[in-house]
């Protein structure tokens, strides 16, 4: 049955194209109309660590765990040989690109397999505790992050250099073609991370599938009693031990051929009929014995692991009440639950990241406390918070960004904003500008003759009640580096269930956007046909007998 | 003042020679008074006949040409608000232009909010999308621009404008009629800052009011039609606000002139303007760039 080997690669390939189908379809709009988060789902260690910290169950997530579990109490660990995307990369690199700097004879030690049990048992009580310990948990996560923040930043990069050698050209569909470029911070820590994980080829197959995956030793550990496995037929195998040299786990024992450890095979089929036909086989009752051992680990590993989490899991909470924030600036997308509870579901996979259209959404660094690193933050001054988006908690495969109607989402406040009058062009340097009020989507900004430090003039004025902290006047405003109308936290509103609006803001809303149910045209038709003279109160402008701005007697 | 059809054409055909040897802004010469066509209707119905009363778009748009529009598409605002160019007015004036000849017809605006929004729900990016030869264009980076300096202009020594329009033969303005907390209102000559990269600094680092009437030496608009479908009255340029439906067009060849009538047409925060009201229009008279006195333009219904 050489056809498994060949029906694992074409699996592969499967899922990772589906993978990155579902990467490329993680953007505004399309996102609307296609579930992306559903691959990050896959992985079951994501739905039970989520719940075990967060202490809430999110439904559509852990259908997508309790089946991968069933899958894998029947198959094995399947998942890491025909389904993670992660795993194909690393088969690939593995044979194609270290398969001559690596020497054969020389592997590291078996024991060190025991090391990803150790750091599952960590992490695991990390949760236990109330908190994610995102970085290296989970494959899927890892590659998404990974894509979003360095891989596909990097080669729209390269697009853009070749669409304007194309466009030199001077061909007319071309003239107009523009690619924009989401940029990331934490780039280059990021690169580190997947060279970290891809580096491993360099030592061993499978390296980092062997060593360090938690969600493979989850998988091991419920492989244990798996109905499908492998087994051998004495009859013909003549101990050639050529499975146990091709096996890129070393699942196979070492003296006895017919022994395989369910914790540490992946299901790849590469041992079988590795010498001749039968000699070893994947089924549910196949030729031959099948001896199954679980996972080489003893007492004291399961100790040092606890031990481990134990030390850990305080640091982390430590840390997260630490108070990085010192000036008020981490702005967490709207819908995004409360901080505890955030903490307890978001596993860093970078896809509000990547659905964002105005690459708001950027990567927490170090700054923002190791607890919170590569968490999502809204960055106003790359990026405003676009007021018909809603995509973030749409692709959030934890929901540690809830998924709003649009609606809601005009009431999920994410912070406030401040005007910096010293630096404000109008305040300062009595200079005509108002693009915060002309971009605010919520018309919070109105303009109001003050007297200022200098003259009497027309400047903005923020209402507070009315902000939703989304950030386009600090995108837009035209000071440069420090915007002189800033984003703060405060005034933010998470809700961990339930809606956003209530009638009380609904009706400031309506009453500060002057826009009544009946709508704006409500005064159109009704008017003097082609005179447009409208009953207009001058006296609500703040105006008296003064003219507009731009005008001149 | 009444002239017949073959002067005008013939005049128009002056223009368009001038045009094609480029630099001049053909549509303006001192002590020449500028036309203003008005009509009022719906854009499919009313835009053909003002341009066909102008001498037909063949004037402005020659076979093979590559035609741009700028139309006001810089908010995600829908089009009822006022705030954008109605979807309608941009087809008729694309398909127009196709007619006529065009090889490529781009709609650009540098727009403020996140260009595939403001495309979408200004209605613009649906309306043309099954004209072919008709493609949108939101150029935001800053490698689609090209650095100008003009020795004559005072506040804007030097800009930044989109490199695309450069490479056109013809430009056609296309702004939706609105008030600007700001500039007053936004018409022709407020509507040429979607062409242009660091607005930022025509507000910051000089006089806006000038800034904008400067444009002109660095954005030559061929054809200027104002939509006044829908004039937002107050709380522009975004909205939303007072929306009176005037369902009126006005076209011409000289921005200034245009945007000096467009002025008159309704009651911009409850009060009636004159054109040379209205700073940057009044800057842009004084500059010698387009007529601004009522005594200079010719009103012609259509």
């Amino acid at each position: 049955m050489a056809g498994m080997r060949k029906l694992r690669i074409v699996s592969q390939i499967l899922f990772f194209a589906a993978f990155i189908i579902s990467y490329l379809l993680n953007a505004y709009p399309v996102a609307y109309s296609f579930d992306s988060e559903w691959f990050l789902r896959l992985n079951p260690l994501t739905g039970i660590l989520t719940l075990l910290a967060s202490r809430t169950a999110v439904l559509p997530l852990l259908y997508f765990s309790v089946g991968m579990i069933i899958i894998t109490l029947v198959f094995g660990r399947v998942f890491c040989g025909f389904i993670c995307p992660l795993g194909a990369l690393i088969d690939f690199g593995d044979h194609y690109i270290f398969g001559k700097m690596r020497s054969p004879k020389r592997r590291p030690p078996l024991y060190l397999q025991r090391l990803k049990y150790v750091l599952l048992i960590l992490i695991g009580v990390c949760a236990v505790f109330g908190a994610i310990f995102p970085l290296f948990m989970d494959p899927l996560s890892i590659l998404t992050r990974v894509m979003t923040i360095v891989a596909y930043p990097f080669a729209l990069v390269a697009g853009t250099d070749a669409l304007s050698l194309i466009q030199k050209t001077g061909l007319e569909s071309f003239a107009t073609a523009t690619i924009s470029v989401p940029l990331y911070y934490a780039a280059g820590a990021t690169v580190l991370l997947a060279a970290a994980v891809f580096a491993g080829g360099f030592i061993d197959k499978r390296f980092w599938c062997q060593y360090i995956c938690p969600s493979g030793a989850f998988f091991g550990l419920l492989s244990r009693w798996a109905p499908f496995k492998r087994h051998v037929d004495s009859a013909v195998c003549n101990e050639c031990s050529r499975c146990r040299n091709v096996c890129p786990t070393r699942a196979i024992a070492e003296k006895n051929f017919a022994r395989t450890s369910a914790a540490e095979c992946i299901v790849c089929g590469a041992c079988v009929g590795i010498k001749s036909p039968g000699c070893g086989s994947f089924g549910f009752g196949g030729r031959g014995k099948a001896e199954i051992a679980g996972a080489d680990i003893k007492r004291r590993h399961l100790f040092t692991g606890l031990l481990g989490g134990i030390a850990v899991a305080p640091l982390f909470r430590a840390d997260a009440m630490i108070r990085h924030d010192m000036t008020g600036r981490l702005i967490r997308p709207p819908g995004a639950v409360p901080e505890d509870l955030f903490r307890g579901r978001c596993i860093a996979c970078g896809q509000c990241m990547k659905a964002c259209p105005t690459n708001a959404i950027q990567p927490c660094g170090l700054t923002d406390g190791f607890s919170r690193m590569y968490t999502p933050k809204i960055v106003p001054r790359i990026g405003g918070c676009e007021e018909k988006c809603f995509l973030c908690g749409r692709v959030c495969p934890t929901q540690a960004i809830r998924p709003l109607t649009y609606d809601d989402k005009s009431f999920a406040k994410i912070g406030t904003a401040v005007i910096n009058r010293h630096r404000c062009l109008a305040w300062e340097q009595n200079k005509e500008c108002l693009v915060c009020d002309e971009v605010c989507p919520y018309n919070a900004i109105e303009m109001k003759m003050v007297q200022t430090d200098k003259e009497l003039f027309k400047v903005p004025i923020v209402y507070e009640d009315v902000c939703m902290g989304c950030g386009m006047c600090e995108q837009r405003c035209p000071i440069f580096d420090e915007a002189a109308i800033i984003v703060y936290r405060f005034g933010e509103n998470r809700r961990a269930s339930g809606p956003y609006a209530n009638e009380w803001q609904k009706q400031a809303m309506r009453e500060r956007r002057k826009k009544s149910d009946a709508g704006a045209l409500e005064s159109g038709p009704s008017a003097a046909p082609g005179e447009g003279v409208m009953p207009v109160d001058t006296s609500k402008s703040g105006l008296g007998n003064a003219l507009p701005p731009g005008f001149v007697q | 003042m009444p002239i017949t059809r073959r002067e005008f054409v013939k005049s128009g055909a002056a223009a368009a020679a001038v045009m094609a040897a480029g630099g001049i802004t053909p549509a303006f010469s001192a002590g020449t008074k500028s036309e203003v066509y008005v009509g009022k209707g719906n854009a499919a119905d009313i835009l053909p006949k003002i341009i066909k009363k102008m001498g037909g778009m063949g004037r402005f748009v020659k076979t093979g040409s590559r035609v741009m529009i700028k139309p006001n598409m810089s908010f995600a605002s829908p089009p009822d608000w006022g705030a954008t160019t109605s979807p309608e007015a941009v087809r008729v004036v694309a398909a127009l232009c196709l007619d006529a000849g065009a090889r490529r017809v781009i709609v650009c605006d540098n727009t403020l909010r996140e260009p595939e929004i403001c495309k979408s729900q200004s209605g613009i990016a649906d309306a043309v999308k099954d004209l072919k030869g008709v493609v949108v264009f939101t150029p935001k980076e800053e490698t689609l621009f090209e650095e100008k300096s003009d020795a004559r202009a005072r506040a804007l020594t030097t800009t930044r404008v989109v490199k695309e329009m450069l490479k056109c033969d013809c430009l056609i303005s296309l702004p939706t009629a609105k008030s600007h907390a700001a500039g007053g209102l936004s018409l022709n000559l407020k509507g040429l800052m979607g062409l242009v990269y660091d607005r930022g600094a025509m507000h910051g680092q000089m006089d806006l009011a000038m800034a904008i009437a400067e444009q002109l030496y660095y954005i030559k608009p061929t054809l200027s039609i104002i939509d006044a479908s829908r004039a937002l009255l107050d709380n522009g340029p975004s909205g939303p606000g007072q929306v009176a439906r005037l369902e009126k067009f006005v076209a011409g060849t000289d921005p200034v002139a245009v945007d000096s009538f467009g002025a008159t047409l309704a009651s911009w925060y409850g009060r009636q303007y004159e054109g040379k009201q209205v700073a940057h229009i009044k800057n842009a008279g004084e500059l010698g760039l387009g007529n601004v006195e009522s005594n200079m333009i010719t009103e012609i219904a259509v």
